[in-house]
């Protein structure tokens, strides 16, 4: 007899909330493709220097990004070096379009339920 | 030397994502370095353990990514810590006559398993340097590092423990299923119940004696089924990531 086994523990990052830093890099690139430099010192201005992200840390965030087909990289025009930049994909900003949508829609409920004489 | 230092540690990650990406990580790795040289000393340490912390975490993430995703049956990564076991258990076999011995101190096993791992990570195809090396020579050169590397680093681990502890006067015990170790000072002999023990004595130039003992109830099976554990686990960690020869 056959039979299949499906896995259902496997975690869907289409629906999944998105960490801080893969928000934040996110955010980055949907203002202007960049190349990992300008994402880092981006990330680190927009949070306040909240976020500092190491090379490692954002190399791996931005892998995944390009794993999931959110964000595609590409070879500079006007340098001649080996430097590539990245910028999002249709994929990359719906699924950002999808998060701050979720994000607006919390702060709403926040907004009703905690009101500031309840706090 | 950082950036020396930065693209030695771009060697734990698996060979096609260093092509990749690395140069790319250690041009951003510059110019982030060259923005802290302009902060103070606080700064300039911190973003060094965030660099190198955040460089070691993602590999080590790469690395179990792509052994668990990893196309090829995990058996063929079994030649290097099997070779480590079997030389390990040899000088174990040897060790009165070859004055390794190893098994007195537990951190050795874990020893022996790290350096198969890496043995089998460096020699395996994901090492550029011998990824063309025909099968013979590849298990050639596991052997020829196995028999230097291992049997000095085995020795040169249980000799300084046992100085150390004999030094202090200390004495030392430790328990797994079937195996039962005690190092205590003096040169008394000990009563065991029936099974294989070996036993090594210490004396120091202040006159200093020491003795360690190592018993097992001779449950072959059981060495067999550790060894077939520890074998397994270093044979999954150090998984090759290229195409099956």
């Amino acid at each position: 007899m056959r039979y299949g086994v499906e896995r259902h523990n496997e975690k869907d990052a289409s629906v999944e909330p998105l960490s801080e830093a893969v928000l934040l890099i996110l955010l980055s690139l949907a203002e202007q493709p960049r190349h990992g430099y300008s994402v880092l010192k981006d990330v680190e201005e927009m949070s306040d220097g909240r976020v500092i992200l190491s090379t490692g840390t954002l190399y791996g965030a931005l892998r995944r990004l390009l794993g999931d087909n959110w964000i595609e990289r590409f070879e500079e025009d006007e340098v001649s070096r080996d430097r590539h930049a990245y910028r999002l994909t249709p994929a990359g900003k719906k699924r950002l379009q999808t998060e701050v949508a979720r994000m607006k829609h919390l702060t709403r409920l926040a907004a009703l339920r905690v009101s500031p004489r309840g706090i | 030397m950082l950036t020396r230092l930065y693209k030695l540690f771009l060697h734990l990650y698996p060979v096609q994502c260093r092509s990749a990406f690395g140069s790319e990580m250690v041009s951003v790795f510059q110019q982030a370095r060259a923005d802290a040289r302009q902060k103070h000393m606080g700064h300039r340490i911190a973003f060094c353990v965030r660099e190198f912390s955040g460089l070691i975490g993602d590999a080590f993430q790469v690395q179990m990514q792509t052994a668990r995703s990893c196309p090829e049956p995990w058996v063929w990564s079994l030649e290097a810590p099997f070779a480590a076991l079997l030389l390990f258990g040899f000088c174990v076999w040897r060790a009165e006559e070859m004055g390794i011995w190893g098994f007195f101190f537990p951190g050795t096993y874990v020893l022996v398993a790290g350096i198969g791992g890496l043995a089998a990570w460096m020699i395996g195809r994901n090492c550029t340097f011998m990824r063309s090396w025909h099968h013979w020579k590849r298990g050639m050169a596991i052997l020829a590092v196995f028999a230097l590397i291992l049997p000095i680093v085995t020795w040169g681990v249980e000799e300084s423990w046992a100085r150390f502890l004999l030094a202090r006067q200390a004495a030392f015990t430790y328990q797994i299923p079937g195996v039962d170790v005690v190092i205590e000072q003096g040169a008394a002999p000990q009563n065991r119940q029936p099974g294989l023990t070996f036993s090594r004595y210490l004396m120091d130039a202040h006159g200093h004696t020491m003795t360690m003992f190592h018993h097992t109830g001779g449950d072959t099976p059981l060495y067999l089924f550790y060894g077939a554990m520890l074998t397994a686990m270093v044979a999954f960690w150090s998984r090759r990531t290229t195409a099956p020869r």
